[in-house]
């Protein structure tokens, strides 16, 4: 039995989500089979956005970012590009926690752009768009999209950036924590796309295993897949205090109430 | 205290913070308790959406567990749903079993007392951005007035929200909501930092940060994140006990 037919058993199923939302993961299940996941979810922000190619980029520790994924035969270029010289709309995104629009890089008069614009430009960007992907405190970097033709986005094109970043940030964290191959729309559908006692249970469980929230948030889910649990079951059971984690040996406790 | 002076309170409370560096979440953490005090309403909340995502809740009169449940059912289902997508008030719809619309929401609003519920749509220059949730544990419609100070409210929780009534884009727009559902995690997730640090309950989290924050005039979502990474630790927040408002 698949895990979606057991939680579907345990827990009364959960309504559809929005359509545009319902959009991206079918458009994410009919790619998962690729042999690339993580180049995946590239691939599905630039068929949302219907933009000429994406790139990824995850903060690290010292605040500088890296690659994560791209798409676009200008994608890899423009990333590299990025994280060479610390310019772009990733980095910005991430920086500034607001989207970036530069409908037009030849007109581009952004102060803090002034290497990357023209390089962008002679790799084949016209314009560029960035998104910052987040979860709360959990800043995990940021989704660029560019577009080789000059002009700004749509509102339906604006929108769906936005929430490709938050379905993008829930699903970096979940490949993280090893889900199966071909399961990622999958799990992400069980999961809600807001769920407070998630959020609450990865507070408690940084502060019993001495984490950041992030390590948090993927210590629970590695734990949900485990003990083939939903996300939000083992939530529950942190926040009701019967499970915790046990900094000494980073271990899973059960406790008996 | 008057249902008028309650209402000029927090109008007047509402102008004094949309100055300067205010928070999204604490004044609508405000709203939601003045609607519960000046109207024949039990609890109150805030739903908000990024375009063509999901309801989230941003905003309560109560952080109580169940309480909380049973906003976040609504981000499918119920009459925040239906009033969103219908930029309408749902007002006097009665919580019975079965429901036809909402067979998940009802039976869990009801197991918590309450008996009806209304939503009024948070809007401005035709955009929806969100609902005013508002539960009752009586049966019965909400006076004509009780609605009208609802849209009212609900009004300026929008302005509070959105900031600038000039700059509406797209882009500002979905900024701004995309900060307040933000907010609203780093807050869930000091919640739970607090708690374990302390060994209170979720409830009491809140009020301590919230009591810090206001004490300190800081924003709260800052010390909540401030929180979370150290910066404040569990011994530098004030203890709980009464704040300077609610």
């Amino acid at each position: 039995m698949t895990r979606a037919n057991e939680f579907a058993q345990r827990e009364p199923a959960r309504v559809v989500t929005t359509a545009r939302l319902l959009r991206i993961f079918d458009v994410m299940a009919l790619r998962e089979h690729d042999r690339n996941v993580q180049g995946l979810l590239c691939s599905v922000a630039a068929e949302i956005t219907e933009l000429s190619g994406a790139g990824i980029a995850l903060a690290t520790n010292d605040s500088t970012m890296t690659s994560y994924c791209t798409s676009g035969d200008i994608g890899s270029l423009l990333m590299d590009l990025e994280v060479t010289l610390g310019e772009g709309p990733c980095v910005e995104a991430h920086r500034c926690e607001v989207a970036i629009e530069e409908s037009d890089l030849r007109v581009s008069t952004n102060p803090r752009w002034q290497s990357y614009a023209p390089m962008a430009l002679a790799h084949g960007a016209r314009a560029v768009f960035g998104f910052p992907v987040r979860m709360g405190a959990v800043r995990l970097g940021a989704l660029s999209l560019y577009r080789d033709e000059s002009g700004i986005l749509t509102e339906v094109q604006l929108s769906d950036g936005f929430l490709m970043a938050s379905v993008i940030a829930r699903a970096v964290l979940t490949l993280q924590a090893g889900a199966p191959p071909g399961s990622l729309s999958h799990e992400l559908i069980e999961e809600a796309m807001f769920d407070f006692s998630v959020h609450q249970a990865a507070g408690m469980v940084a502060a019993q295993g001495e984490m950041s929230i992030r390590d948090a948030l993927v210590a629970l889910r590695l734990h949900a897949f485990a003990d083939n649990q939903s996300l939000s079951e083992v939530a529950t059971s942190v926040i009701e205090r019967r499970l915790r984690y046990q900094l000494l040996g980073r271990v899973w406790l059960g406790v008996d109430q | 205290m008057a249902r008028e002076s309650i209402l000029v309170a927090t109008l007047v409370e509402l102008a004094d913070n949309l100055v300067d560096n205010y928070d999204v979440i604490d004044i609508l953490t405000v709203m939601s308790n003045r609607c519960v005090e000046a109207m024949n309403v039990d609890a109150a909340g805030v739903m908000l959406a990024l375009p063509g995502g999901e309801l989230q809740f941003v905003a309560s009169s109560s952080e109580s567990m169940r309480v909380l449940e049973l906003f976040q059912i609504q981000a499918n289902e119920g009459p925040c749903v239906d009033c969103y997508n219908g930029c309408v008030a749902v007002v006097d719809e009665a919580l019975v079993e079965p429901h036809e619309r909402w067979p998940g929401f009802s039976p869990r609003a009801l197991a918590l007392g309450f008996r009806s519920v209304h939503c009024l749509p948070m809007r401005l220059r035709g955009r929806t951005i969100g609902a005013l949730n508002l539960f009752r544990h009586a049966e019965g419609a909400l006076d004509a007035s009780d609605v009208v100070v609802a849209q009212g409210l609900a009004d300026v929780a929008t302005i509070a929200i959105l900031q600038h009534r000039t700059s509406l884009n797209s882009k500002v727009l979905n900024d701004q909501l995309s900060s307040a559902l933000n907010s609203r995690i780093i807050i869930e997730q000091a919640k739970g930092v607090v708690s374990q640090a302390t060994g209170c309950d979720m409830d009491l989290a809140f009020a301590r940060l919230r009591g810090h924050a206001r004490n300190h005039n800081e924003r709260l979502t800052d010390v909540a994140a401030r929180v979370i990474d150290g910066a404040l630790g569990i011994e530098g927040l004030d203890p709980p006990g009464p704040s300077r408002a609610r």
